[in-house]
């Protein structure tokens, strides 16, 4: 890279640093002035009260659009030079297409057999994760089948929820990260061993390239669900102006969502 | 001779910071669904008969400037009614919007989407994505099925029936920004400062949350905690607009998923949001527009003069059809934006706002600020006997007068305190609770079964709320003054209001 352009990328990362500490300090300034502002007593958010707190940490806010003001202005006379992109096939794609440069159907059965380890391996993984997401899931569900759990407290009901909800979408992430990254390193030992094979030459494919063509079903079977979600939705909407639905969207529309904006 | 090496001419600095075409389609949706301007300058929202029909991307309907219904906050309200109506309308208008546009909408069309765009673009270090956000995707999908259906059904199921749009009040930053800080903004709405609390605290941290978000990562709201994006998702592989990626052209170099900021796992997927940006990169040209063969002359080669000037006629008079096209969209778009601002800056009959007297107390100048003399009224009584009561007539004693709906869970939670201390109060006050004439269908049964002792007077508002209106209503329910002896409005609530808060109000009122 060239000085001048290292020197662009310097200055651009360096800028970049010091406006991002800027807007996540004035992004904490105001979410502690809101929460300063709410503590402060009873009926607390007024005019005044807001004003005051804004006054505060207007140097912080003006910083921040001075910088993201410089930030534009550095792009426009001063612009660094974009990325280039490099590509890569997904590691199923690639084992995919390598498959079809070989005929699994003669390969001696030892090889066959460690090929189809892998592919059992991830199956066993996706099993082992759909039972984790389900074992999680199991609490949920109890609890929102129980309805008891649902008083007139509606904000500690739908926090207790919420609560139970939290082990299935940590649990069933982590789990979902970990069978991604196996699966992975999984599909990587296949391809490897079926570079081997191709090398080695031991049992050469047919040579049909790796060719997907759209067969004329699948187009017309689009485009008959296209037709039926069509046909349905005009329906619904027919009925549910029969119905009322549409005055009841109206009705609702034109009030203030209290709830919607925090009142309350 | 020497061939001459020509080399292609950069376009100039200002045509290449032109803004994109997708950028001002943006622009143009926000501008569309927020066409209600006046809205911004007199702090009101748009009440008249065109919220009947859903915007297709996320913008409030309590943005003073939303031209037309939310359809998330629909879908969650028509859950919420569902146990009165099925809510066949609601569905109907998602299904064909999911069916025609898929996440083109999120793309092109949605306001929030646009905001984060821009925010995006500020130069700072960017997340780039990778296994964990692909993953963190699937969020969006456990937050439509528990916030958007499933709580507001439990609600409609269980003995403890509230009205709980829970993706609304818990999650969406669009009603905090557009709807609170939109209407909250104006002076004129300083009345509702007084209704914030822990609800509106929540709601604004999640909000910076979101916006900072999105300024270090790409559509930070949109690809992990948007519902309405997720249930569009859902329909993109089937949807007619949208991005197409040719699979028998594609040489699957994953060029197209490397310049995605999205999480796509291929071109036009369900996390795909259709914007484009991939088209310019695919060596093969094998993704397109889905209908852009319409548009291309098909692939011919010339192999005689004939044909050359077969071809050459047929790509011309493809050429001008395109072009006839392009301006009649182009004079379709900005006929339907200028009509747009014009019918509802200009046609549209604004909120009757009475008259806001600036006398003192003491005058008995007509008005609905605390102070004036309370504007009289018939009004249509829904509990037992019926006929009709003018609200001011009942001089001597103190009286409260509340309005509310039986969609709105503050009005049905602050009900009871009423009808406690109307019984309470049986001799010094008269309680009147005056439903939104919208509702008439269901308040006559709603006051039987709940308070059918009819210890307190239930009535219906006039057409188009028109009592509540002059009592300075602004969209917001419940409302409830209290009036003294005199008929003075002495106190003044614009939000739900606790026993307590409501004996103090009346024993000030009663006070001598």
């Amino acid at each position: 890279m060239s000085d001048k352009k290292q020197a662009k990328k310097w200055i651009h990362t360096i800028y970049g640093m010091l406006l991002s500490v800027l807007i996540l300090a004035t992004a904490i300034a105001l979410m502690v002035s809101c929460v300063q502002i709410y503590k402060s007593g009873r009926m607390p958010f007024t005019r005044e009260s807001v004003k005051q707190a804004f006054d505060k940490i207007a140097v912080l806010l003006y910083a921040c659009l001075g910088g993201i003001a410089v930030g534009a202005l550095l792009s426009l006379i001063y612009p660094l030079d974009g990325a280039k992109l490099t590509g890569g096939m997904e590691a199923k794609r690639a084992l995919a297409k390598q498959y079809t440069r070989i005929n699994p159907l003669a390969l001696p059965l030892d090889a066959r057999r460690a090929l189809k380890k892998e592919s059992r391996h991830r199956a066993v993984l996706r099993c082992v994760l759909v039972l984790i997401c389900a074992v999680t899931l199991i609490p949920l569900l109890i609890y929102l089948f129980d309805l008891s759990h649902f008083t007139q407290d509606l904000n500690g009901s739908v926090l207790a929820a919420a609560y139970m909800a939290l082990p299935f979408v940590l649990i069933g992430g982590a789990a979902t990260l970990c069978e991604i990254a196996l699966e992975n390193a999984s599909v990587k030992r296949e391809s490897e061993q079926v570079k081997e094979i191709i090398t080695a030459g031991i049992a050469p494919g047919w040579n049909n390239k790796y060719r997907y063509t759209e067969g004329r079903a699948k187009r017309v079977g689009v485009w008959a669900v296209r037709i039926v979600v069509l046909a349905v939705g005009i329906a619904f909407v027919v009925m549910g102006i029969e119905n009322g639905g549409m005055r009841d969207v109206l009705g609702k529309a034109i009030k203030i969502c209290t709830e919607c904006i925090g009142l309350g | 001779m020497k061939n001459k090496i020509v080399k292609e001419k950069k376009p100039n600095w200002f045509r290449r910071h032109l803004p994109t075409k997708r950028r001002l389609i943006q622009l143009y949706a926000a501008l569309l669904f927020n066409a209600n301007l006046k809205g911004f300058a007199n702090g009101y929202i748009y009440m008249g008969p065109l919220k009947n029909i859903c915007t297709p991307g996320l913008n409030c309907y309590s943005c003073p400037g939303a031209s037309g219904a939310c359809p998330l906050g629909a879908l969650q309200n028509a859950l919420t009614a569902s146990n009165k109506r099925a809510p066949y309308y609601v569905f109907g208008i998602i299904l064909l919007y999911s069916i025609m546009f898929g996440r083109w909408i999120c793309g092109f069309l949605c306001p929030f989407g646009l905001i984060q765009d821009l925010l995006h673009k500020i130069k700072t270090p960017k997340l780039k994505k990778n296994r964990f956000t692909r993953v963190l995707s699937n969020l969006k999908y456990v937050i439509l099925v528990l916030f958007v259906v499933v709580f507001p059904l439990i609600y409609v199921i269980s003995e403890n029936s509230a009205i709980l749009p829970a993706f609304c009040k818990y999650i969406c930053p669009s009603g905090t920004l557009e709807g609170a800080i939109g209407l909250l903004s104006n002076k004129v709405n300083s009345d509702l400062l007084s209704m914030l609390g822990p609800l509106f605290t929540w709601k604004f941290l999640l909000l910076i949350f979101f916006l900072v978000g999105a300024v270090f990562v790409y559509r930070f709201f949109c690809r992990f905690f948007c519902p309405l994006g997720a249930l569009y998702g859902l329909f993109n592989k089937f949807a007619i607009v949208g991005i197409k990626l040719d699979k028998p052209s594609c040489v699957d170099c994953g060029l197209c998923v490397k310049k995605c900021k999205m999480d796509i796992r291929e071109v036009g997927d369900r996390e795909c949001i259709n914007c484009g940006e991939c088209i310019s990169v695919c060596p093969t040209q094998s993704i397109r527009w889905k209908g852009s063969k319409f548009f291309l002359p098909p692939d011919e080669i010339a192999v005689t003069d004939t044909d050359k000037a077969r071809i050459e006629a047929r790509n011309g008079k493809i050429k001008k059809r395109n072009r006839v096209i392009k301006i009649a969209v182009g004079v379709v778009m900005a006929a339907t934006l200028a009509g747009a601002l014009v019918y509802y800056n200009f046609i549209d009959k604004p909120p009757v706002v009475a008259d806001q007297p600036t006398a003192p107390s003491d005058s008995a100048v007509v008005g609905n600020q605390v102070g004036n003399l309370c504007y009289s009224e018939q009004i249509e009584i829904i509990s037992a006997g019926g006929g009709t009561f003018d609200v001011t007539s009942t001089a001597g004693k103190v009286r409260v007068i509340n309005f509310w709906y039986t969609d709105c869970q503050p009005c049905k939670e602050e009900l009871p305190h009423f009808n406690e201390l109307a019984s309470e109060y049986a001799d010094s006050v008269t309680m009147i609770a005056i439903c939104a004439n919208f509702d008439a269908d269901y308040a006559a049964d709603f006051v039987a079964e709940n308070y059918g002792d009819y210890s307190m007077l239930f009535g219906l508002d006039n057409p188009d709320e028109a009592y509540y209106s002059a009592l300075g209503g602004r969209g917001t329910y419940p409302m409830t003054l209290v009036l003294d002896e005199n008929g003075i409005i002495v106190t003044k609530f614009y939000n739900k209001v606790s026993y307590e808060d409501l004996k103090a109000a009346i024993d000030t009122a009663l006070a001598p």
